[in-house]
């Protein structure tokens, strides 16, 4: 096989010449000058060659500048065989008759001429052939070339260039070589296989053995070969006779001289651009061991395209190709160069050389190029590249860790047995970035000389004065620490441990911390971890309802606070469940058989309007639970150790908090449960400085609003059960919600995160961990309390139907106007229970009236929050008319009311408000039961309210529907609302619990409540009388009620 | 670049009898005989107060002037030089020449001289700048560096006047004292120039920046050739001298392959058959977007 080469020759272009293995005759003619190449293939041959490669071409010799051996005398030397031939000589060595006679190995000693039968291809000819076996290096680049003028055709980068010497042709093409395409230019010169330009011009002797410059070789062969693509994609096109004239005539010229202008090889302005890498192997490619170097490469960026820059090394290389892009290239680099030096002085001795490329920086070096002149030069206007890892600077800190917990690692953690008190083996170490360095990395980094350290694949700069302070710190940090210490110092982490009193004095830390780990049951609570890894507990005996998993999950999880006496905040989405799983958790520690049973009752706080909803609740799913209302008109005054010594739950409203905090501060209390605690956001408030006089042994807050995300509020709850734990509200102030309220900064947020997540369990409806738990729909009964004018209105309907029915029953008149009566009572007690002014028709005002409608804006306010929606079911149609706008001010929302009155299109246009996906329509829609109880679709909602309580469940189930139904994807929650001690409660109480009974009276399933008509006086005033007449004391006491703070929160 | 201004378009006042014309006992100083006549867009000092001249060079070149205790001349000199009085400077190889607004209807013509150092010395300090790119990335990068004079030094010469008789001055004024205020004013005008370009001083010592730099290219190219010498590269003479580009190849996008053409000027071809011209972009359009679509 022929080793193919080529060689460009000015005036004639490619000259394809190949090397013969099986030639071996040497040439024996001593003429002067070139001696024919020995085993150079013949013309037939390369005929052949072109023949492969579809072509032919016309026939020459060309003296050609190859390696040779051999000494002074001419007759010795013989041309050295190219790479390629040697290796298709291997090829045939086994066929001895081939044997090929070429020289051994004695290395090329110098250039010498060799005639050699050249065959001249035109370019077009590589741009279209496939390559053929053999080709070697010159050709390969050649055809690179060809790509590239190919390209720079097809991207119309081409400039006309008449060829009046060929009439037949006078339309040829040139290359415009701009930005990129000219530095790509520089690069093909820069590769180029030196045989390609080994053409002997005039057969004169190489001087200085220089050769043809590369780059003009380059641009000849671009021009031919872009000549070639150019005219070879116009063959088919009809060229314009005009211009064909012109061009032959030459006329063309005067203005193609202005297009050059145009088209000239230009850049745009550069600027001086500096670049920092490592060095990484030396000059011959071997890896560098030892003191690690840098190298900062000059070069010159492109102003207007900034991907476009040229090193030194190439502008040295080939000022005179980037001359046509820039005004003297090398000129400006220099000058850039000296513009630099005044910044950076070190500068100057890099450039005591011919040609300055860059210089070499020390560790010590670079750290200061990269500390102290990297920004100046950058402000400066001079371009400067670092490396990724600096422009991420790491940052120093400690991270330590607790080993040696009651709990191994992998071993599940029981509540109850890790104890606050327990000591821990505790260590610190130096983190870079929060990673922890190993010993052996810590030694490198105390020995490194500059501070600029090699760590774990990347460089870090660390500051020497941090560092040193670091070190001295690891020496004098305590080795152990009991859990409460850990955790407090989890908490504190990053808020100045100098803020913490409670903070051991030696463990100021330097630097920040970047975190604390911990082995074990330890460890899963710093990671928020505990609720999954927790060993669950079986549901307590004495609760009557199973939890769900998720629910057991939180049980435990808050029976593990429990025991290590850490306060929690249970923030579960709104119906979730976190009065059940408090009740199961007091179920839990208050089981008959259990020893360890607290002899002291739980405080539970909660606002007035969910007092009752906890009584009945706790009666309901335990009802063992000893419960006792300490609230109300009728609460008990005084020393309450009698009514403590017989209770096990005591439920109280913040407003009664505030009011009985002298007393009940005096007791020592098992646990203080913090409901809505939420609403307690000011800590400056009456309620929030009488949570804090309570004296209890665990603290437990209950939130369903995302308090994660509002700063203010999760600092007030987390002091609430943790005091102290997040240092003092200024301090918090400055560290976390400035930051990231005002700054956005999502760092801080994930710090603060990790700060409370040991103390704070949040699961969400959508949760996959909850999710599957849940049921689709999710149904609770809320007991409201009456204030005390809807107690003495209740009192005085109540009284009034006695009279009446016992004035119809003594004169005889019953049946249908007694009926009649029956329902007209039940009707206004109905209405009493919603708002006085419903039944008083006074039009008055309706704030704090109405314990039922507190609690309604409690719940929108928990709703709206959420960004969620809901429907709000009541049967009175004047109801909903003073509700409607009382909402929509409240709360600043639209709030769309259906009523019987409402037009067909006026409904239709609610409904697509309500349900358009963008979210922008009502988020609450406000519904009569008649009106809107059947047949619409109203799934954008997700809570179902019903302001009152029908009759018939059924009625009730379907209203629900209407969110609750085909296309609702996610768990509907529905809140039944009635008034605890009232008529409500007693028909609920038959509905709900005495099935039986209620399939009985109600099995009619009409609309009437026929079986209350039909019972007797006595019978009847049982069922609505009022359980407690003097109804709520009127809330006075807004829990949230101290001065504003302007803590920055929304 | 020199400033020449044609002589013609000065606005001349004859408002003050010639001082000269009057026989007076010397020393005296002239400019009590008259008040200058100021130069509309004349060339005036930068500097509005205090010294003139920012930078070490031109200091040096100002203490020549300063050592000849002429301080009354320099500080009206200086206000010459702010008052915009100079009509025209140029700094040549050899001298500075300026033409110096006075009290006169006829502007006076002031000269300093210095001695342009031979082709030769030049030659042997741009074979020292060639070797070491310091000196010449300082001085376009706009400073004269402090060990420039070293250079000179090392070939027997010194860049700056060591005294006033290497600068000989002279101006038509009739004010005998060396240097007068006109010459005084020239110099503090030089010397901000000097700021400015510290290649003047080298043009004022006979070398121009382009033929300095063009001398320093060319013995840079005889001390290290760019083009790596075939002879150099025996062992790899068949070989890739380094990487080839990547070239990616263009999708083919008709609307770009015309985007060169439309930044080109209207060009006019002549139609065969008569006066008429056609634009020579429209008639290679069709050939473009043939370019842009090759398989199209």
């Amino acid at each position: 096989m022929l080793a193919l080469h080529a060689a460009w020759s000015p005036g004639r272009g490619i000259c394809l010449w190949a090397e013969d293995p099986a030639r071996g005759e040497r040439g024996t003619s001593r003429a002067r000058g070139a001696r024919p190449h020995p085993f150079a293939a013949d013309h037939a041959q390369l005929r052949g060659v072109a023949a492969a490669l579809g072509a032919t071409g016309a026939e020459g010799q060309a003296v050609l500048h190859l390696p040779s051996t051999g000494g002074p005398d001419a007759a010795e030397r013989a041309p050295v065989a190219s790479t390629g031939l040697r290796v298709s000589d291997a090829v045939l060595a086994s066929d001895a008759s081939n044997a090929p006679l070429l020289p051994e190995e004695p290395g090329p000693a110098a250039l010498a001429p060799w005639t050699v039968p050249v065959l001249e291809l035109d370019a077009g000819v590589l741009l279209r052939a496939e390559p053929l076996p053999g080709e070697g290096a010159e050709l390969e680049a050649l055809r690179a070339l060809g790509r590239f003028a190919a390209d720079l055709v097809t991207r119309g980068r081409v400039l006309p260039a008449p060829d009046p010497d060929h009439p037949e042709h006078p339309l040829g093409w040139r290359p415009v070589l701009q930005g990129r395409d000219l530095v790509a230019a520089d690069a093909f010169a820069a590769a180029l296989p030196p045989a390609v330009r080994a053409e002997a011009l005039d057969g004169r002797p190489l001087r200085d053995g220089a050769g043809p410059d590369p780059v003009e070789v380059v641009s000849e062969a671009l021009t031919a070969f872009v000549d070639a693509e150019a005219r070879h994609r116009l063959a088919d096109e009809e060229l314009p006779d005009d211009l064909l004239h012109a061009a032959a005539r030459g006329a063309l010229d005067p203005g193609l001289a202005r297009w050059d202008v145009v088209g000239a090889p230009h850049a745009g302005p550069a600027r001086g651009t500096f670049r920092l890498t490592e060095i990484v192997v030396d000059h011959l490619g071997h890896a560098l061991e030892g003191e690690p170097r840098f190298w900062l490469e000059f070069s010159l960026q492109s102003a207007q395209d900034p991907s476009l820059r040229v090193t030194a090394e190439s502008i040295w290389r080939d000022a005179g190709a980037l001359r046509r892009w820039l005004d003297d290239p090398s000129e400006l680099l220099l000058a850039e160069l000296g513009r630099a030096a005044s910044l950076y002085p070190e500068l100057t001795d890099a450039l005591r050389v011919p040609r300055p490329t860059g210089m070499e920086l020390d560790r010590e070096g670079t750290h200061r190029f990269l500390l102290d002149v990297a920004a100046g030069l950058d402000r400066a206007g001079f371009g400067v590249l670092l490396p990724s890892w600096w422009s991420k600077p790491a940052r120093l800190g400690l991270t330590a860790n607790a080993e040696g917990t009651a709990t191994p690692d992998g071993v599940v953690a029981t509540p109850g047995r890790l104890r606050r008190e327990e000591l821990v083996e505790f260590s610190w170490r130096l983190a870079v970035d929060g990673e922890p360095l190993s010993d052996e990395e810590m030694r490198a980094l105390v020995h490194a000389k500059a501070p600029l350290v090699h760590l774990r694949g990347q460089w870090v700069a660390v500051d020497r004065d941090r560092l040193r302070a670091g070190l001295e710190f690891l020496d004098r940090a305590p080795g152990e620490a009991t859990v409460g210490d850990v955790l407090t110092l989890n908490a504190a982490y990053l808020s100045s441990p100098a803020d913490h009193d409670d903070l051991p004095p030696e463990w100021a830390a330097p630097l920040p911390v970047e975190e604390v780990t911990a082995g074990g049951a330890l460890g899963d609570l710093l990671s928020g971890a505990t609720e999954r890894h927790l060993a669950l507990l079986d549901d307590p005996p004495s609760l009557e309802a199973t939890l769900r998993p998720y629910q057991r999950r939180g049980v435990s999880w808050l029976a593990f606070l429990a025991g290590l006496r850490v306060g929690g905040v249970l923030a579960d989405d709104m119906g979730l469940g976190k009065t059940l799983q408090v009740l199961a958790l007091e179920a839990h520690e208050r089981g008959p058989d259990d020893e360890s049973a607290p002899g002291r009752p739980t405080l539970l706080v909660a606002p007035t309007s969910v007092v009752g909803t906890w009584q009945r609740e706790a009666a309901r799913f335990v009802p063992g639970l000893r419960v006792a209302v300490h609230h109300g008109a009728g609460r008990a005054t005084g020393d309450l150790a009698a009514l403590l010594a017989g209770a096990d739950l005591v439920v109280t409203s913040y407003g009664t908090l505030t009011r009985d905090v002298a007393e009940l501060s005096r007791h020592r209390w098992h646990r203080l449960v913090l409901d809505e605690a939420q609403l307690v956001k000011n800590n400056r408030s009456r309620a929030a400085r009488a949570v804090r006089t309570i004296d209890a042994q665990h603290r437990l807050a209950l939130t369903g609003t995302p308090v994660e995300n509002r700063l203010a509020e999760l600092w007030s709850i987390m002091d609430a059960v943790n005091p102290g734990l997040l240092g003092t509200v200024t301090a918090f102030r400055d560290r976390y919600a400035v930051p990231i309220e005002r700054h956005g900064r999502s760092d801080v947020a994930k710090r603060l995160q990790v700060a409370v997540r040991p103390f704070l369990l949040r699961r969400v409806k959508t949760d996959p961990t909850v999710v599957d738990d849940l049921p689709e729909k999710i149904e609770t009964i809320e007991r409201c309390p009456l204030t005390a004018e809807q107690a003495s209105l209740y009192q005085v309907v109540v009284d009034e139907m006695t009279e009446t029915l016992h004035g119809l029953e003594t004169a005889g008149r019953e049946g249908i106007e007694r009926r009649g009566k029956v329902l007209a009572a039940l009707t206004k007690l109905k209405q009493v229970c919603d708002h006085p002014a419903l039944l008083l028709h006074d039009g008055s005002a309706l704030a704090r009236r109405s314990g039922k409608l507190a609690r309604v804006e409690e719940i929108v306010a928990e709703i709206l929050a959420a960004g969620e929606k809901a429907l709000l079911f009541t049967q009175f149609a004047e109801f909903g008319e003073m509700l409607a706008p009382h909402l929509a001010a409240r709360f600043g929302v639209e709030v769309a009311w259906l009523h019987g009155g409402t037009s067909r299109r006026a409904r239709d246009r609610m409904i697509e408000a309500f349900q358009d996906p963008s979210g922008d329509g009502p988020p609450l829609f406000l519904l009569s039961l008649k009106a809107g109880g059947t047949g619409l679709t109203l799934t954008a909602a997700q809570h179902v309210v019903h302001l009152d309580r029908w009759w018939n469940p059924a009625v009730e189930d379907q209203a629900t529907d209407r969110a609750f139904r085909i296309g609702q994807k996610r768990t509907v929650t529905v809140r039944k609302l009635m008034c605890g001690g009232t008529v409500e409660e007693r028909i609920d109480d038959l509905i709900a619990g005495k099935r039986v009974l209620a399939g009985q009276v109600i099995g009619s399933g009409g609309d009437d409540p026929d079986w209350l008509t039909g019972l007797s006086t006595d019978e009847l005033r049982r069922m609505v009388a009022l359980d407690d007449p003097a109804g709520d004391e009127p809330d006075d006491e807004d829990p949230d009620d101290g001065p504003e703070e302007d803590t920055g929160a929304a | 670049m020199p400033l020449e201004r044609p002589p013609g378009r000065r606005p001349f006042r004859e408002k003050f009898p010639d001082p000269a014309e009057t026989p007076a006992e010397a020393p005296r100083d002239f400019s009590e005989y008259g008040k200058r006549i100021a130069v509309e867009g004349g060339l005036a000092a930068r500097s509005r107060r205090g010294a003139i001249g920012e930078s070490w060079w031109s200091g040096r070149f100002l203490a020549v002037l300063e050592q000849l205790g002429v301080g009354g001349r320099l500080t009206r000199g200086k206000t010459y030089a702010r008052a915009g009085q100079i009509v025209d400077l140029a700094i040549e190889p050899g001298e500075v020449v300026a033409t110096v607004q006075g009290s006169r209807a006829e502007p006076y013509r002031a000269r300093i001289g210095l001695a342009p150092f031979a082709g030769e010395a030049w030659d042997a300090v741009e074979e020292a700048f060639a070797r070491d790119s310091w000196y010449a990335a300082s001085l376009l990068g706009g400073t004269v560096p402090d060990d420039l004079e070293d250079v000179f030094a090392s070939v027997g010469l010194s860049l700056f006047p060591t005294g006033a008789r290497e600068m000989p001055m002279n101006c038509s004024c009739p004010d005998w004292s060396v240097p007068c205020k006109h010459l005084a004013a020239v110099a503090y005008l030089v010397a901000e120039r000097f700021d400015d370009d510290p290649f003047l001083v080298l043009r004022w010592r006979g070398r121009d920046r382009a033929t300095l730099l063009a001398g320093i290219r060319s013995h840079r190219d005889d001390a290290e050739p760019t083009v790596t010498p075939l002879a150099d590269v025996l062992d790899r003479y068949f070989d890739a001298a380094g990487p080839l580009p990547e070239t990616a190849s263009a999708a083919p996008d008709p609307g770009r392959s015309e985007a060169l053409l439309d930044e080109m000027p209207p060009l006019g071809v002549p139609v065969a058959d008569g006066g008429s011209r056609v634009d020579a972009r429209e008639a290679l359009r069709p050939l473009y977007r043939r370019f842009g679509a090759p398989n199209g």
